[in-house]
C-alpha cells in the first residue's frame, strides 16, 4: 500500500516575506478567531453528515439521509437514484453534492437536466442548499471551476462537446438517466467519456423494458461490475423476470442503486378526488359548434378541430384564431364571415358561467388551467365579474414576474389563471383545488398541471375538476382517453417513458391525426379506443416491473 | 474551542477589522462597514471601482445580522439571519483564514526590569486524511527556538496570556538560536513521525477497494469491444481519483510568539 503524502508548500516562504518586511501580519485575536473558524469547519469523522447541522431551514426525511449516507459510505459516491417519483431525488442529490462541496472533495461539477428544469434545479440548489450555481446561458464558460447546470442536448453539441470534454470534474449528475439506457445513443457515450470522479444517475425508472438498461446505467458508474455485455445479454437477454430470480443479480444492483418506495418511507400521499362536471352548450353556442362542424368538414387543414377545441373553451379563443388564420386569404374569410358574425352574438360562454359557480361554491384558493390565452384573459374578466379576485400566470413570463404572481395567489388572489406552459416548474401545495377548464390532449402535460398541487410536501386530499362539454370534441377525448386509462386516479411516474416507448411522445399529434383522418365520428371514436387500449396494456406492464424493481431497495 | 458563540465571534470580528458595531441585542448586530470589508464582503465591485476611479471615497454599507432564525421586523427582511451554514458566514471565515494567518506576538506585561523574551515558533497544522472517506485533525505544536523543546497543543495552552503586536517596555528579544525555517522543519518532521506511527487502516480500506475496482475495469475492457477501449484510462483515473488514500499537510495559521521566561517554564511544565 501507498499512501500520497501533500506537505504545504506556501506557510513558511510568505512567513518569512512577511517576516522581513515586518508587515501584513495579524493580531492575537485575528488569529485565534481565525483557529477557531478551522475547527468549526473541521471534518471530524469519516462518516458523519455535515449538511444536515448547516441547514437549519431545511427538514430532511428519514430515507433521504439514509440514502445520502449509503451512497457516501458504501457507494462511494458512483450510484443510481431510483426512488420512485415525488420522494426527493433533487433533495438526495443536493445534500450529497454540498456535503461533498463542504468536505472539500468537489469544487468542478456538471449538472445535466432536460432544457426545461435548468432553472428549477438552479433556484433549488441555490435557495435550499446554498450551492451557488452556474447556468448555461450563450456562451458557457466550461473551463473554470464550478456548479454548472446544462441541458445534456446543449452540452453534447460543439462547440460545447470537446471543451466539456477535455474538463475534469469531480461530480456529475444527470438527471432523467434513463435516457442513457441505449449505449448506441450519443447521450450515453458523452457521459461515458467524461472525466469525472463521483457520478450520480437520477431516475424513475432504472429498467424500462430489458435488462440491459441497467446493464448500461451501470457501465456508466462502474464497467466490468455487471460483467460483459455480451455475457451479459446471453444470460439475461430481453427477459424481465430474470432481475426477480436471480439472487446475484439482485444483490450486485443493490450495491450501485438506490430505490426507495413510497409505501417503504411511510409516506402516504393524500387523496386525489377527481370529478368530471359536464356542461351543455346553450343552443345557440350548439348551433355555432354545429356550423363550425359542417363548414370545416369540406376543408384538410388541421385549423378545423383546433376552431372546434377553441370554441370549447371560450368564443374569442376561436374568433382570433379564425381571424387570425383567413386574414390574408379573402376567400377564405367569406367562407368564415356569417359563422364569425355567430359567434359575435354569442352570449357568455356556458363553461365560464360554471367555472365562477363552481369557484365561488369552493370558496378557497383554486387553480384554473386553460390551453388559450385568449380564453385566460375572458376568465379573469368573468370572474372579476363575479367579485372573484385572479392572477394570471404564463410560461411566458419572466422568472421575477412568475415568483410574483405566485406570491400574489398565495397571499392575495383566490384564483390562479395559468396557460399550459405554466405547467411546468411552480409548486404550489398550498392550493387544493385544480380545474381543468380545458384538456390537454396529452397526458403528460395533464400529469405535470396536477403534480402541481398534488405532490411531495401537499398535507391535504386534492380536488380536480374536469370540464367537459357534452357532445362535442371534449367528450370524446375525456371520455375515451382519460377515463378509460384511468389517469386522474393513479399517480403515474413513468407516463412519459411509456409513451416514449410507443413512441407517443407527441399524444396531441397523434391525435389530431385521428380526428383528421376518420371519416365518421364512429371511426374516431374506435381508434381512440385502440389507443387508449395499448396505453392501459403498457401501463400495467410497468406496474408489474416497478414490483420487481423495488423488491431491489433494502 | 470551535466557535462557541456566534454572536461574539461575529462581534470580534468585525471590531477587529475596524468596522463598527453600531448596535447589538442577544441576537441582532447592526455593523457600520469599514470600506475594505464591504468591498470584500458586499459584492458590488463595479461601485467600487467607480469610486475608485473618480478618486471619490465610497460609502460602505451597513450589515444587519440576526441568529435567530424567527427574526420579523418592520422593515422586511432588514436583517439577515446569519449561521453556520450560510454564506455569509463562509465568507467571513474565509476572509479570516486569510487575514489570521500570519502572526509575531509579544507577551504583554507590566515590568521595571529588563526582562528578556524567548521565541517560539507555532504552527497550527490541519491533517486531512483522504481515501474513500474523509477525515480532518488539528494539531498546535509550539518549539522553542533557543533550546528545541516542544509543545503540543499549542494554542489552547496560551488563550489566556495578554498579547501584543509591540514588545513591552524593559522587555528585549533572545536571538533564536534555531532559525525559522529549521523550527518549522523540526515540527513537520515530528508530525511526520506521528502519522509513521498510526496504523491507518482507513488507508488500507481504501486501497483494497481501489484494486478491487481496478480489477474489475481490466476484465471488463480486455472481453470487450474496441468501442469501449478509449475509455480504460480514463476510467482508471478515476478510480484512482476516488480511492487513492492521500495525506494532506496545510498550515492553517502560525507565527512566531515572544514569551517570558517564566511564562516558558510553566507553559513546559503543564
Amino acid at each position: 500500500m501507498q499512501i500520497q503524502l501533500q506537505r504545504d508548500q506556501t506557510f513558511l516562504k510568505d512567513f518569512e516575506e512577511r517576516l522581513a518586511k515586518d508587515q501584513a501580519l495579524s493580531s492575537w485575536d485575528l488569529f485565534l478567531l481565525s483557529y477557531q473558524a478551522a475547527e468549526a469547519k473541521q471534518i471530524k469523522h469519516f462518516n458523519e453528515l455535515m449538511t444536515p447541522s448547516l441547514l437549519p431551514h431545511m427538514t430532511f426525511l428519514s430515507h433521504q439521509l439514509d440514502c445520502v449516507k449509503q451512497v457516501i459510505e458504501q457507494m462511494n459516491g458512483r450510484a443510481i437514484l431510483a426512488d420512485e417519483v415525488g420522494l426527493g431525488k433533487t433533495i438526495e442529490a443536493g445534500l450529497l453534492l454540498k456535503e461533498y462541496m463542504i468536505r472539500g472533495l468537489v469544487k468542478k461539477a456538471l449538472i445535466l437536466v432536460p432544457a426545461s428544469l435548468v432553472n428549477q434545479w438552479a433556484t433549488e440548489l441555490t435557495q435550499k442548499f446554498y450551492i451557488p450555481v452556474v447556468t448555461s446561458r450563450k456562451r458557457p464558460t466550461w473551463d473554470q471551476d464550478n456548479i454548472m447546470i446544462t441541458s445534456i442536448d446543449l452540452a453534447k453539441r460543439e462547440p460545447h462537446y470537446s471543451t466539456i470534454l477535455e474538463q475534469q470534474y469531480d461530480f456529475v449528475l444527470v438527471d432523467e438517466a434513463h435516457k442513457l439506457k441505449n449505449h448506441q445513443t450519443k447521450s450515453h457515450q458523452f457521459i461515458r467519456a467524461l472525466k469525472k470522479k463521483y457520478c450520480l444517475l437520477l431516475t424513475a425508472t432504472p429498467i424500462q423494458n430489458k435488462l440491459s438498461d441497467i446493464f448500461n446505467l451501470v457501465s456508466i458508474l462502474k464497467p466490468g461490475y455487471l460483467g460483459d455485455f455480451k455475457t451479459f445479454s446471453e444470460k439475461f437477454g430481453k427477459n424481465n423476470k430474470a432481475l426477480e430470480n436471480d439472487t446475484h443479480l439482485k444483490q450486485l444492483i443493490k450495491q450501485v442503486m438506490v430505490r426507495n418506495r413510497r409505501t417503504d418511507t411511510g409516506l402516504e400521499w393524500t387523496k386525489r378526488h377527481v370529478e368530471t362536471i359536464w356542461i351543455d352548450f346553450s343552443k345557440e353556442e350548439m348551433e355555432a359548434y354545429e356550423a363550425l362542424k359542417e363548414l370545416t368538414s369540406t376543408k384538410a387543414s388541421f385549423a378545423k378541430i383546433t376552431y372546434l377545441r377553441e370554441l370549447c373553451s371560450s368564443r374569442e379563443a376561436c374568433y382570433l384564431s379564425i381571424k387570425k388564420n383567413t386574414e390574408e386569404d379573402h376567400k377564405d374569410y367569406q367562407d368564415y364571415a356569417t359563422l364569425l358574425e355567430m359567434i359575435e352574438t354569442l352570449p357568455n360562454h356556458a363553461k365560464a358561467i360554471k367555472v365562477a359557480e363552481l369557484v365561488q361554491s369552493i370558496n378557497d384558493k383554486c387553480i384554473i388551467f386553460t390551453e388559450y390565452r385568449a380564453t385566460q384573459l375572458y376568465l379573469q374578466w368573468v370572474l372579476q365579474q363575479h367579485g372573484i379576485t385572479s392572477v394570471p400566470f404564463r410560461g411566458g413570463f419572466k422568472r421575477g414576474k412568475k415568483d410574483w404572481m405566485k406570491q400574489l395567489f398565495e397571499h392575495k388572489a383566490q384564483v390562479l389563471i395559468a396557460t399550459e406552459a405554466g405547467g411546468e416548474g411552480i409548486n404550489l401545495q398550498f392550493c387544493h383545488h385544480m380545474i381543468n377548464y380545458d384538456l390537454p390532449w396529452n397526458p403528460m402535460r395533464l400529469e405535470q398541471r396536477i403534480g402541481r398541487i398534488h405532490r411531495y410536501g401537499q398535507t391535504k386530499d386534492v380536488h380536480i375538476y374536469n370540464f367537459a362539454i357534452r357532445h362535442t370534441i371534449e367528450e370524446h377525448v375525456l371520455q375515451l382517453l382519460y377515463n378509460k386509462i384511468g389517469l386522474f386516479e393513479r399517480i403515474i411516474g413513468n407516463l412519459d417513458a411509456i409513451l416514449a416507448d410507443l413512441e407517443l411522445s407527441n399524444m396531441d399529434k397523434e391525435m389530431e391525426q385521428i380526428f383528421l383522418q376518420s371519416q365518421s365520428e364512429g371511426e374516431a371514436k374506435i381508434k381512440l379506443d385502440n389507443l387508449s387500449e395499448i396505453i392501459t396494456n403498457n401501463l400495467s406492464q410497468k406496474e408489474q416491473e416497478n414490483q420487481y424493481g423495488n423488491r431491489e431497495s433494502s | 474551542m470551535g466557535i462557541e458563540n456566534l454572536h461574539k465571534f461575529l462581534n470580534t470580528f468585525f471590531n477587529e477589522n475596524q468596522c463598527q458595531v453600531e448596535q447589538q441585542t442577544n441576537e441582532d448586530l447592526t455593523i457600520q462597514l469599514s470600506p475594505e470589508l464591504d468591498e470584500q464582503l458586499m459584492n458590488r465591485p463595479f461601485y467600487w471601482q467607480y469610486m475608485k476611479k473618480m478618486g471619490l471615497e465610497g460609502e460602505p454599507s451597513r450589515l444587519y445580522l440576526t441568529v435567530n432564525p424567527n427574526k420579523k421586523d418592520e422593515d422586511e427582511n432588514k436583517y439577515e439571519f446569519i449561521h453556520f451554514g450560510s454564506p455569509r458566514l463562509q465568507q467571513i471565515i474565509q476572509i479570516l483564514l486569510s487575514k489570521g494567518k500570519y502572526v509575531k506576538l509579544y507577551q504583554s506585561i507590566i515590568t521595571t526590569q529588563h526582562t528578556p523574551l524567548i521565541p517560539w515558533l507555532v504552527l497550527n497544522i490541519k491533517i486531512s486524511y483522504i481515501g474513500k472517506d474523509k477525515k480532518e485533525v488539528l494539531k498546535s505544536i509550539g518549539i522553542n527556538m533557543v533550546n528545541g523543546a516542544i509543545i503540543n497543543e499549542f494554542i489552547h495552552a496560551i488563550r489566556d496570556i495578554q498579547w501584543g503586536v509591540k514588545i513591552s517596555d524593559f522587555c528585549y528579544t533572545l536571538t533564536p538560536l534555531i532559525q525559522v525555517k529549521h523550527s518549522y522543519q523540526r515540527i513537520m518532521q515530528l508530525v511526520e513521525e506521528m502519522l509513521q506511527q498510526e496504523t491507518h487502516e482507513w488507508a488500507a480500506t481504501s486501497w483494497g477497494k481501489m484494486e478491487k475496482e481496478k480489477n474489475l475495469l481490466k476484465q471488463f475492457y480486455q472481453s470487450e469491444e474496441d468501442s469501449y477501449q478509449n475509455h480504460y484510462q480514463k476510467e482508471l483515473e478515476a478510480i484512482e481519483s476516488i480511492y487513492q488514500p492521500k495525506i494532506d499537510i496545510s498550515i492553517v495559521n502560525g507565527g512566531m510568539f515572544f514569551i517570558t521566561q517564566y511564562t516558558s517554564f510553566k507553559l513546559l511544565n503543564s
